[in-house]
This record gives structure tokens, sequence and C-alpha cells, in this order.
């Protein structure tokens, strides 16, 4: 067998394999893709919806909207709460802030006196 | 007249019980249906979906709507709520799947199937020993009935990330479960 013949025999032992080897994996994907779609079929047979009974639902629905209710009657109470506390404090702070601020132009109308005071004297 | 808004809802929901009441109607049978498939029985998935409603509506006024819809704050509580569940009680091996069975009307057909009742019980057994997630994706898919899109938003993923999860747990779910299948003669579904 010359060089070229052989080389031409192996090239197309070659692609035969690399034939077989894709026809195989077609084969395998084809096949698990039948196998995903059958275990679809199936798992769309067994996950069925299901329903709650009418009673659980209602009285559950009734619990809920009380204790809503209640709850946002508590929110409104905090929040009642929190701006009085706020407008308390806010308040608190004004009188102090003027209370202050009295103070301060008490004591330095008082100062300057007693400075001018104290020129005079001198 | 037109249906109200979801986020008009969770807006009211924060002022008026009645709103509240509302958003529970909408949701309530998609957290039973939830629960009931991960706990495997109707009196937990009553109970855990109670809880799941009134720490909802414990935390409603923290809500902040991030794009994501409603559901996927509930399906998130229920989640902890179920994995709380399952560490507490340690049922997962002696699941009445019964009462799965039973649950459903299509069961009541006849006998003939009771091949494909076993089938079914062993499936739905495989199905929850599956990771969580992959429990709430076919839940989400065959129970609801979403698109992948709308699993995708529930689920915080790209739909991309969606099929591809899916698809991973068909195969894995098949390794587990080595049916008898009929392949030849389904069509793909379509993902």
């Amino acid at each position: 067998m010359s060089e070229r013949d052989a080389t031409g025999s192996l090239f197309a032992h070659g692609n035969s394999r690399r034939e077989q080897q894709a026809a195989g994996r077609r084969t395998r994907e084809a096949s698990d893709r039948a196998l995903a779609a059958g275990l679809a079929g199936r798992l769309s047979d067994a996950l069925q919806p299901v329903r709650p009974s009418a009673a659980f639902v209602s009285s559950l629905g009734r619990e809920l909207v009380h204790d809503a209710a209640y709850r946002i009657e508590a929110w409104k109470r905090r929040r009642r709460s929190i701006t009085i506390i706020a407008a308390a404090i806010g308040a608190l702070l004004s009188v102090a802030s003027l209370v202050g601020a009295i103070v301060y132009l008490n004591s330095r109308s008082r100062a300057r006196a007693e400075a001018g005071a104290g020129v005079q004297e001198s | 007249m037109s249906e109200v808004s979801e986020a008009e809802l969770i807006a009211g929901a924060k002022e008026h019980s009645e709103a509240f009441g509302q958003l529970y109607e909408r949701y309530v049978n998609r957290v039973y249906n939830y629960i009931y498939y991960r706990t495997g029985n109707h009196q937990d998935a009553e109970d855990l979906t109670a809880r799941t409603f009134f720490r909802a509506l414990k935390h409603i006024g923290r809500y902040r709507d991030r794009g994501a819809p409603f559901s996927a704050y509930l399906y998130r509580i229920a989640h902890n709520l179920v994995a709380n569940w399952h560490r507490d009680t340690k049922r997962r091996q002696v699941l009445p799947f019964d009462d799965l069975i039973a649950a459903s009307g299509r069961r009541e057909e006849p006998p003939a199937v009771a091949e494909d009742k076993e089938v079914q019980d062993k499936l739905l057994a495989a199905v929850r020993c599956l990771p969580p997630e992959r429990q709430h994706l076919l839940i989400l898919k065959y129970v609801e009935q979403l698109s992948n899109a709308e699993i995708a938003q529930v689920m915080k993923r790209t739909e991309g990330a969606v099929k591809s999860l899916y698809h991973r747990t068909l195969i894995s779910l098949r390794e587990e479960f080595s049916l008898d299948l009929p392949g030849e003669d389904d069509e793909e579904e379509e993902v």
C-alpha cells in the first residue's frame, strides 16, 4: 500500500469514527430529550393544583382582616403618639431656646452695664 | 371595573385591613399549593399557610416594592417556614403521599391507573428529595402553570437561568427516578 493510500485510508477511518461518535451523541441527545419530555408529562400529571378547603380559606381570611385592622389601628396610635411626642419635644426646645436667648441677652447687657460703670469709675 | 393593581393593594394594605384581605384572597391558593407540595399533607399546609400570611401582615409596613411580584415575597416567607418545618419535624421520609394523590380530581379516575398511581407516588417522592429551589421551580411550572418569564420574576433569576435549572432538574430527576418512560411518542416540551 502506498503512503498516499494509507493516509487516505486513515483519513477515511477517522472521518467514519467521528461520524459514528456524532451519530451516537445525536441519538443520546434525542433519547435524553424524549425521556425528559416523558418525565415532564408525568410531572404534569402528578403535580396537579390542589385547593384548600373553603372553610379554612374563609376562616383564615376573617382572622387576617381582623388582625390587620387591629395592627393598623395600633400603627395609627403609635404614629399619633410619635407626632405628639415630637411636637412636645419641639415645643420644649423652642421654650428652652427662648429662655436661653433671654438669659444670654440679659447677661450680656449686665456685662455691658458693669463694663460701662467700671469705665466711669476709672 | 378594572382590577386593582398589586401595588395599590399593597399600599392600601398598610392603611386598610380590607386591602390585605384582597391580597390574601389573591394569593392564598398559590401559597397553599406551594406549601402543600413541599410538606405533603393538608394539616401542615393549612398551618403554614396561615403562618405565612400572618408573618406577611406583620411585616407589610416595611415591605418595599423592588420590582418583584408580591408572590415572591410570600413564597420567600413560605419557603423559610417550610425549611423550619422540615428541620423541626424531620418527616421527610414518612410523608403521606396518598394524601397528595387523593387530593387531585384526576386521581378519582378508574383504577386501571393503579400502576400509574404507584409511579406518581414515586415521582412525587423523588421530587421532594430535590433541593428546595428545584422543587419550587417544578411547583411554579406545573402547579401554578407559570411561564418561564414569570418563574424568573418570582425566583429572581433570568429566564435563561430558569430554563437551564429546569433542564438540569429534569435530568437529575430522571437519574434519581429511573422511569420506564414511553419517550419516543412524546414531543419535547418547550422549555
